[in-house]
C-alpha cells in the first residue's frame, strides 16, 4: 500500500484505513508520515499567506513563521508522548512511532482541504467571512473526528475507553506542561544560586 | 612622511565628522522642545493605533496680558467664545468678569459690573437681580446678544454687543425642574432663538428655554451604561451606598455648541466611547453612523520601569468646536491633546502637549475657531490662550475633506494625492482616496487605496461592489463554471469511492486471510 492509498482509505473507511498503519508493522514506511507532517505546516504557513485580505485575522507581515511551527510541533509532540505512555498502561496497542503516524493521517484532510479555502476566500469579504471561518472549523471538527477514530481503531478500543483515553491525554499534556514550567523555572533560580555561589568564592578566595 | 599625512589628514576628518554629530546631537535635543511633527490616528483591526504626520498646526502668538484697567491677566478663565468679526470673549471666572478682545489680543472692553444702557432705565434695575457675576462659566455671542451663564447667581445674563444688561433669565417655574438648582455652566442659542443651558448638577442633558424664558424640556439624555460587574456590586452594596448610586449616574456632558445648521456638537465626560456627539432635533447622537466610537487616546504606559507600575491615560474632552466644513475640533485635558475627526468620525490629525513652553498647555479648557480657520485654545493653568495656525498640511487636509463633503470626488482625489506627495503614509489619505474612487464605482483602484488605508470594512464595500459588478458582467461564464466543478467534484468523487471500495475490499479479505 503506498501513502495515498492509505490517506484515501482512512477518508473513505477510516476503521479500516487506519489499522493499515500496523497491519504490516515491518514494512511500513515512515518517509510518508515525515513528508505529510512537513506539509502540514507548510499548508498551515501558506494559506495564511494565502487568505484575503479583507477575510483574513492575521495581515501578511504580522505572521512569525517560527513561532507558527513553534505553536503546531508543541502540542503534537505533547500529544504523542503522552498519549503513548497512557495507551501502554491501559492496553494499547501502538507503538510511539504508529500513534505518530496515525496522528498524521488523521490530519490529511486538513493538508488536503485548507489551500482550496483560502483560495475560495478570495471570493468572499469581511461581511461574509463567517463562510470560511465555518469551513475551517468543520475541517478541523473533521480532523479531529478522524483522531478520534484512529485511537479507536488502531487500539481496538471501545466508544467509552476512547472518549476516556482522550480526555485522559489531555490531562496528562496539561500536567507535563505545569512540570515543564516549573522544572524551567527551578533550574533557573538553581543557576542563579550556582552562580552567585561562585561569584562569593571569588570573590573570598581568590580576588 | 606621506604615511604622516594621511594619518593626520584621517584624524582631522575623524575630529570634524566628530563635531558635526556633537552637533546634530544638540540640534536633535533641542527638536525635542519643539516637535517636528503631529500625530494621526486610524484604526489598525479593532485598535486605534497612532502614526507621526507633518505639523498640521504651529503656533502663531500666544495672548498672556492684555490692557485692563482692573486686572492685565487671566484668572482661572473658565470659557471661550470667538463670533463672526474673529473677536475672542473671555469668561474670567477667578475675576468675575467678561473681556472682550480682537484676534491679536487687544482688549476691546471688559464687564465685571452689569449695567444698563446709560444708567437710567428703572425697569432694568428691577429685574437686575445682582449687579455682578458669580463664578461665570460659560459664554455664548449670537449677531445681537452676548449670554453668559452666571453660575454663582444661578442666572443667564443677556448683554447687547456693547456689554449693556437686556435681560436675565432665571430659573423658570416649571414642576419638572424644582429637584435642581439653576446652576447653569454652560449655555448656546440656536439659530431660531431657543436657549439651550447645561446645568452642573443635573445629569438630564441640556435644558430648553424659548425666547421668553419659558421651559420646553430637556434634550439629548445620556445614556447609563453598566456592565456586568458594576452590577453585582451595586446588588450585593447594602442601603444607601456610595457603590449603589454612582454605578447609575448618566454621563455629564463637559460642554457644547450649536453649529450653524441647528445640530448639537457636546462632548461627554467619564465615558471612553462616544465621547463627542452631534445631536439632531430629537437629541439623538448622529455623529459616528450611531456606533460606538472610541475618540481620543485610550493607552497604559509604564511609569516605573522597576515595578511595573503603570499608568492608564483615557482621553476627556473639555470643549469642541465646528467649522463650516464640519471637521470638529474636540479638546482634551488629560494630555493636552487637540484632536480634528471629520463627519464621519475618523481622525484628521491630532496635535498639542501639556508642558510649560509656547504651545503647551497646563490646563486647557475651552478651544474656539476663527473665520479663517486660525484655532484658539484658552488655559485655565496659565490663563494663556495660544493661538494656532494651519500648516499647507493640514490646510490641503481640510480642502480635501470639504471637496469630499460636497461631492466633488475627483477635485478631492487631486488634493489628497497632492498630500500624499508630503507625506506618502498618511493613512486618512488613502482612506479618503479610497472612499473618492469608491464614490466614483472605481472599485479596482478604491480597493488597492483602502488596503494601503488598512480599512477592512472600506475594502469589502468596494470589493462587494466589485464582485457583484462582475458578477453581471460574466454571469453566464460563472455560472458555467460552477456547474462544470460541480459535475467534475461528482464524477472524481465517484470514481475514487468506486477504486477506494475496491481497494478496501482486497485489504479486508486479504487481511481476513491473515488472521
Amino acid at each position: 500500500m503506498n501513502p495515498i492509498q492509505i490517506s484515501l482509505m482512512t477518508i473513505f473507511h477510516p476503521m479500516d484505513g487506519f489499522c493499515l498503519i500496523k497491519s504490516d508493522r515491518e514494512n511500513f514506511s515512515y518517509i510518508p508520515s515525515i513528508i505529510l507532517s512537513v506539509l502540514f505546516v507548510a499548508v498551515r504557513i501558506v494559506s495564511m499567506y494565502l487568505m484575503h485580505y479583507s477575510v483574513g485575522s492575521v495581515e501578511p507581515y504580522q505572521i512569525d513563521i517560527p513561532i507558527e511551527i513553534a505553536m503546531l510541533i508543541a502540542p503534537v509532540l505533547s500529544w504523542i508522548v503522552v498519549h503513548y505512555a497512557i495507551t501502554t498502561i491501559s492496553s494499547g496497542e501502538c507503538k510511539m512511532r504508529e500513534v505518530y503516524a496515525g496522528l498524521v493521517y488523521a490530519f490529511v484532510p486538513y493538508i488536503v482541504c485548507m489551500l482550496p479555502i483560502a483560495l475560495l476566500s478570495h471570493l468572499f469579504s469581511q461581511s461574509s467571512a463567517g463562510t470560511i471561518t465555518l469551513l475551517q472549523n468543520i475541517v478541523w471538527i473533521y480532523c479531529i473526528f478522524q483522531v478520534f477514530v484512529s485511537i479507536k481503531a488502531m487500539n481496538d478500543f471501545t466508544l467509552k475507553k476512547t472518549i476516556g483515553i482522550i480526555i485522559l491525554t489531555l490531562v496528562g499534556i496539561v500536567l507535563c506542561w505545569v512540570l515543564i514550567l516549573l522544572l524551567y523555572g527551578l533550574t533557573g533560580q538553581l543557576i542563579n544560586t550556582a552562580y552567585q555561589l561562585l561569584v562569593e568564592f571569588i570573590n573570598i578566595y581568590i580576588s | 612622511m606621506k604615511i604622516f599625512k594621511k594619518i593626520i589628514a584621517s584624524l582631522l576628518t575623524v575630529c570634524v565628522i566628530a563635531a558635526g554629530v556633537a552637533e546634530l546631537s544638540i540640534n536633535s535635543a533641542n527638536a525635542e522642545i519643539v516637535s517636528l511633527y503631529d500625530w494621526h490616528l486610524y484604526m489598525e483591526g479593532s485598535n486605534v493605533a497612532k502614526m507621526a504626520i507633518p505639523k498640521a498646526y504651529t503656533v502663531r502668538n500666544t495672548i498672556r496680558t492684555f490692557e485692563s484697567q482692573a486686572n492685565a491677566v487671566f484668572s482661572t478663565p473658565t470659557d471661550m467664545f470667538i463670533d463672526d468679526d474673529d473677536n475672542i470673549y473671555v469668561v474670567d471666572s477667578g475675576n468675575a468678569r467678561i473681556v472682550k478682545m480682537d484676534s491679536w489680543g487687544n482688549m476691546i472692553y471688559e464687564v465685571s459690573a452689569i449695567e444698563c444702557r446709560h444708567g437710567e432705565d428703572e425697569e432694568c434695575d428691577h429685574v437686575n437681580s445682582s449687579s455682578v457675576l458669580s463664578k461665570p462659566n460659560g459664554i455664548f455671542v449670537n449677531s445681537d446678544s452676548i449670554y453668559i451663564a452666571d453660575t454663582g447667581n444661578r442666572r443667564v445674563v443677556q448683554l447687547d454687543l456693547d456689554g449693556y444688561f437686556v435681560r436675565e433669565y432665571t430659573k423658570p417655574d416649571d414642576p419638572a425642574l424644582t429637584d435642581y438648582p439653576f446652576d447653569v455652566t454652560k449655555v448656546a442659542v440656536s439659530n431660531r432663538g431657543i436657549i439651550y443651558l447645561l446645568l452642573e448638577t443635573d445629569f438630564q442633558g441640556f435644558i430648553m428655554l424659548n425666547d421668553a424664558g419659558e421651559y420646553m424640556g430637556n434634550t439629548g439624555m445620556t445614556r447609563t451604561t453598566t456592565n456586568f460587574v458594576e452590577y453585582l456590586w451595586s446588588k450585593l452594596s447594602t442601603g444607601n451606598s456610595l457603590l449603589q448610586r454612582t454605578s447609575y449616574t448618566a454621563p455629564p456632558y463637559s460642554n457644547f455648541m450649536i453649529d450653524g445648521e441647528g445640530w448639537i456638537y457636546a462632548t461627554v465626560e467619564t465615558v471612553e466611547t462616544n465621547q463627542i456627539t452631534k445631536l439632531n432635533s430629537v437629541g439623538t447622537n448622529v455623529f459616528g453612523n450611531g456606533e460606538s466610537v472610541q475618540y481620543g487616546r485610550n493607552f497604559y504606559e509604564i511609569t516605573d520601569e522597576l515595578t511595573y507600575e503603570s499608568a492608564h491615560y483615557v482621553s476627556n474632552f473639555v470643549d469642541l468646536t465646528v467649522d463650516p466644513d464640519g471637521i470638529v475640533y474636540a479638546l482634551d485635558d488629560t494630555l493636552g491633546n487637540i484632536f480634528l475627526y471629520d463627519q464621519e468620525s475618523n481622525n484628521l490629525a491630532y496635535f498639542g502637549e501639556l508642558g510649560t513652553n509656547r504651545g503647551k498647555f497646563r490646563k486647557p479648557v475651552a478651544i474656539d475657531i476663527m473665520s479663517d480657520g486660525t484655532l484658539a485654545v484658552l488655559d485655565a493653568g496659565t490663563g494663556y490662550i495660544t493661538i494656532f495656525e494651519s500648516t499647507q498640511f493640514c490646510d490641503l487636509m481640510k480642502k480635501g475633506t470639504t471637496l469630499y463633503r460636497n461631492a466633488q470626488y475627483n477635485e478631492a482625489r487631486d488634493v489628497w494625492t497632492q498630500l500624499l506627495q508630503l507625506d506618502a503614509n498618511y493613512i486618512y489619505a488613502h482612506k479618503a482616496i479610497g472612499r473618492a474612487y469608491y464614490k466614483e464605482d472605481n472599485y479596482q483602484e478604491a480597493m488597492a487605496e483602502y488596503k494601503l488605508a488598512k480599512d477592512k470594512e472600506g475594502y469589502s464595500l468596494a470589493f462587494e461592489a466589485n464582485k457583484s459588478e462582475l458578477t453581471k458582467k460574466y454571469f453566464f461564464l460563472i455560472v458555467l463554471i460552477i456547474a462544470l466543478l460541480i459535475v467534475g467534484f461528482v464524477i472524481g468523487y465517484r470514481k475514487l469511492k468506486k477504486y477506494v471500495d475496491k481497494l478496501h475490499v482486497k485489504v479486508t479479505t486479504w487481511g481476513g486471510d491473515d488472521e
